[in-house]
């Protein structure tokens, strides 16, 4: 019997709401699961999720799954599989002796490093049954839909379910509208009959979308239009309508846009602005400055203490060293008020350049920490997108002027795994490694 | 000539547990030498029905395509000594909207193939179309399945990936090959990817995942494992990776010998089953079963 145990905390889990992906990775186990056993000669394997703490009451189960608690990955199964994000765990189940890969990290294969889609393969050649092979990203295509939704907890709850029947699904918001897209047939046909779903199309390759923000044009080769908004597909039109600002769609894609300035009757609170942000500054300018001052010769150790004491504990902030030497400071933030929001993951990078006498110094390594913690403090306030991973990055230089206001918000995961993926393994720490590693 | 000495494993796969499966290369070392088939004599005509699953006037396929699949498996096979061919009158079409949208594993194929299984799969490669979602291009059983789950055994492809398909870059018919690979008992050349058995063959350096699309021979050596022995190249024109159909072009030595295995311990109904006026390459040592 294979048994594969799969890390609740960070893949399935992350502040205790679901993972998208990792929502579809339990529900594509669970069907290859009932699908194996279905045969005359049913496949020996089970599937189950995992906490390493075996010292609380147990949850009966997480996305479908059995939850089970250990002590310690030694304590799994010897001839198991164990997925989990975490570098620590991933390293522990190796040396002894388990089979075990670190999902969606941005960690590259030779290092045991998955995309979430690719769980499933992996666990098939284990299992020595063969996988189908599939089209490359850059040809695949699908259908697309738009779903009205009531907001961003509607929203969130629609892609999950979509996430949990078709694991290549992924989706914008652009105003009242979840659109998505699936290369499931049957899912994108039940969905269509659905009240109020416009069919937008019947076979697009998502990387060709892109979203135009406060388009000016006409409805032109638009697939959608809201207000302020139009999606269609790059080659279908020369350019944006003027004074549109495009994104593609893997810089859109789980995002919430929420209406345009047109709409009135429902329009959002509008954005925070220059004076909100340098009033929300001198709130954290002086404790960071301070912090700094105290400890010049070690500022990456004092802000981190600093960062922790402002931001709060469940800010999981870590210092990330490279080669030894402190490379970064980050933290985590929840992103928006209401507790089904996403994250933030705040980035002080080049802090080798924080050293007296260098360009920016600790002074600017302390105003760029205070800017952050500004930053964070006011994105809580908008409305928030689903599965969405927030990013802001600074740098001790960073002049103040150019921190507020956008373009801070915007979803560089790539960004965060690549700090998560260049630092020295032994500072690399679950909170921030989870957030990297959602697609 | 005498006939080979084959003594398949038919009886063993009923029982075939995971640590069986784990120790399958050591199982084929051993079925080789007490075998010791003549290269000469590795020879095997493969009959070939094709059923192709439609909705309406979707996924239909044509004579010429059929044929060109056929001509493409017969390039690529052929130095493993392996051929098909296919009898156009026996060619069936199903049309079920449910089943042309099968998925990998699912109810609707499992349904599918057991009402609509055209050879005996002990003699033969029932090669199935239709139109599968996912972004799936095909997908096979091997070998070592035949006995238990008999019904289940072929290989479905996408129809847009027969010669002259919709599928670009996809449509030259690599994904059949690919997949009939894989039906005769290989896997991914990246298979376990730099952690695991691997493949079994020797003559195919492990690499750490999939490579899609052309990758340049002058960037070798791409995403080969560490223990990959030092010059190795990534096997990126092997048909068992996930490269461009226009990009495949080799099957290895070592392939061709667990291919050889994997007929004679779990596909030995297929020797004798072909057409004899099949021709190989190498027509004087061309001797069929």
């Amino acid at each position: 019997m294979v048994q594969v145990h799969i890390h609740r905390d960070g893949l399935l889990e992350r502040f205790g709401r679901p993972v998208p992906d990792g929502a579809a990775l339990a529900a594509a186990l669970r069907r290859l699961h009932a699908r194996l056993g279905a045969g005359p000669r049913p496949v020996p394997f089970a599937v189950a999720a995992v906490r390493f703490d075996a010292t609380t009451a147990a949850e009966v189960e997480v996305e479908g799954l059995p939850l089970e608690a250990v002590d310690a990955p030694e304590r799994l199964p010897a001839d198991g599989l164990l997925f989990t994000a975490s570098h620590a765990r991933c390293r522990e189940a190796v040396a002894a002796d388990r089979a075990a890969y670190l999902v969606g990290l941005g960690v590259p294969p030779e290092e045991r490093g998955l995309a979430f889609t690719d769980v499933p393969r992996i666990l098939e050649e284990a299992l020595r049954l063969p996988s189908p092979r599939p089209m490359a990203a850059a040809v695949r295509k699908g259908g697309l839909l738009a779903i009205p939704v009531a907001g961003p907890a509607d929203a969130r709850a629609r892609a999950l379910e979509v996430m949990r029947v078709d694991p290549n699904a992924d989706w914008v918001t652009l105003g009242d509208s979840l659109v998505l897209y699936t290369e499931e047939p049957d899912l994108e046909d039940r969905l269509a009959e659905e009240p109020g779903v416009e069919h937008l199309s019947y076979g697009v390759n998502k990387q060709s979308l892109v979203v135009e923000l406060e388009a000016g044009g006409g409805d032109g080769g638009a697939l959608l239009r809201r207000p302020g908004f139009a999606l269609r597909e790059a080659g279908g039109r020369a350019a944006g309508a003027a004074g549109a600002t495009a994104l593609p769609w893997n810089r859109a894609r789980r995002r919430i846009f929420a209406a345009g300035r047109q709409r009135a009757a429902a329009a959002p609170p509008p954005p925070p602005s220059a004076e909100d942000f340098h009033a929300a500054l001198q709130r954290y300018r002086e404790p960071a400055a301070e912090a700094a001052r105290s400890a010049a010769d070690d500022p990456a150790e004092a802000m981190l203490a600093a960062i922790r004491r402002l931001a709060g504990a469940a800010a999981g902030a870590d210092l990330l060293r490279r080669d030894g030497r402190p490379a970064a400071l980050a933290w985590t933030a929840p992103y928006g008020d209401a507790a089904e929001h996403d994250e933030l993951a705040v980035l002080v990078e080049d802090l080798p350049a924080a050293r007296a006498g260098e360009t920016g110094g600790v002074d600017g390594l302390a105003g760029a920490v205070a800017a952050a913690l500004a930053t964070a403090d006011l994105l809580r306030g908008l409305p928030a997108a689903p599965g969405a991973l927030h990013v802001v990055r600074l740098r001790p230089e960073t002049p103040l002027d150019e921190i507020w206001p956008p373009f801070l918000l915007v979803d560089e995961r790539t960004r965060v795994r690549e700090v998560v993926a260049g630092a020295d393994e032994v500072e690399r720490r679950t909170a921030l490694a989870a957030l990297a590693g959602e697609r | 000539m005498p006939e080979p000495n084959f003594e398949p494993r038919r009886c063993a796969t009923h029982d075939m547990s995971m640590a069986d499966r784990s120790r399958m290369a050591e199982m084929e070392r051993d079925y080789l030498e007490r075998t010791q088939i003549a290269e000469a004599d590795l020879k095997v005509v493969i009959p070939v029905a094709f059923i192709h699953v439609v909705d309406g006037d979707q996924g239909g396929i044509t004579a010429d395509q059929r044929a060109r699949q056929i001509e493409v498996m017969n390039r690529a096979f052929d130095p493993l000594g392996v051929r098909f061919n296919h009898d156009e009158s026996a060619v069936s079409v199903v049309d079920n909207a449910a089943y042309f949208r099968m998925g990998h594993r699912s109810l609707r194929e499992r349904n599918c193939k057991s009402q609509n299984q055209a050879l005996v799969p002990d003699t033969g490669l029932n090669f199935y179309t239709a139109e599968p979602g996912g972004g799936l291009l095909g997908w096979a059983t091997f070998p070592v399945e035949l006995e238990g789950d008999p019904d289940m055994d072929g290989v479905v492809m996408h129809h847009g990936t027969l010669p002259g398909g919709g599928l670009a870059p996809y449509n030259l018919g690599a994904t059949a090959t690919h997949e009939v690979g894989h039906w005769l008992g290989l896997f991914h050349t990246f298979q376990d990817g730099c952690f695991g058995l691997g493949d079994e063959v020797d003559d195919t350096p492990a690499h750490a995942e999939p490579n899609y699309g052309k990758p340049s021979d002058g960037g070798q050596p791409h995403n080969l494992c560490p223990s990959a022995p030092a010059g190795s190249l990534c096997p990126i024109h092997n048909y068992m990776n996930y490269v461009d159909d226009d990009w495949m072009n080799e099957f290895t030595a070592g392939q061709k010998e667990r291919v050889w295995a994997q007929i004679g311990m779990f596909r030995a109904g297929l020797l004798g089953a072909g057409d004899e006026e099949a021709g190989f390459a190498e027509a004087g040592a061309a001797v069929v079963w």
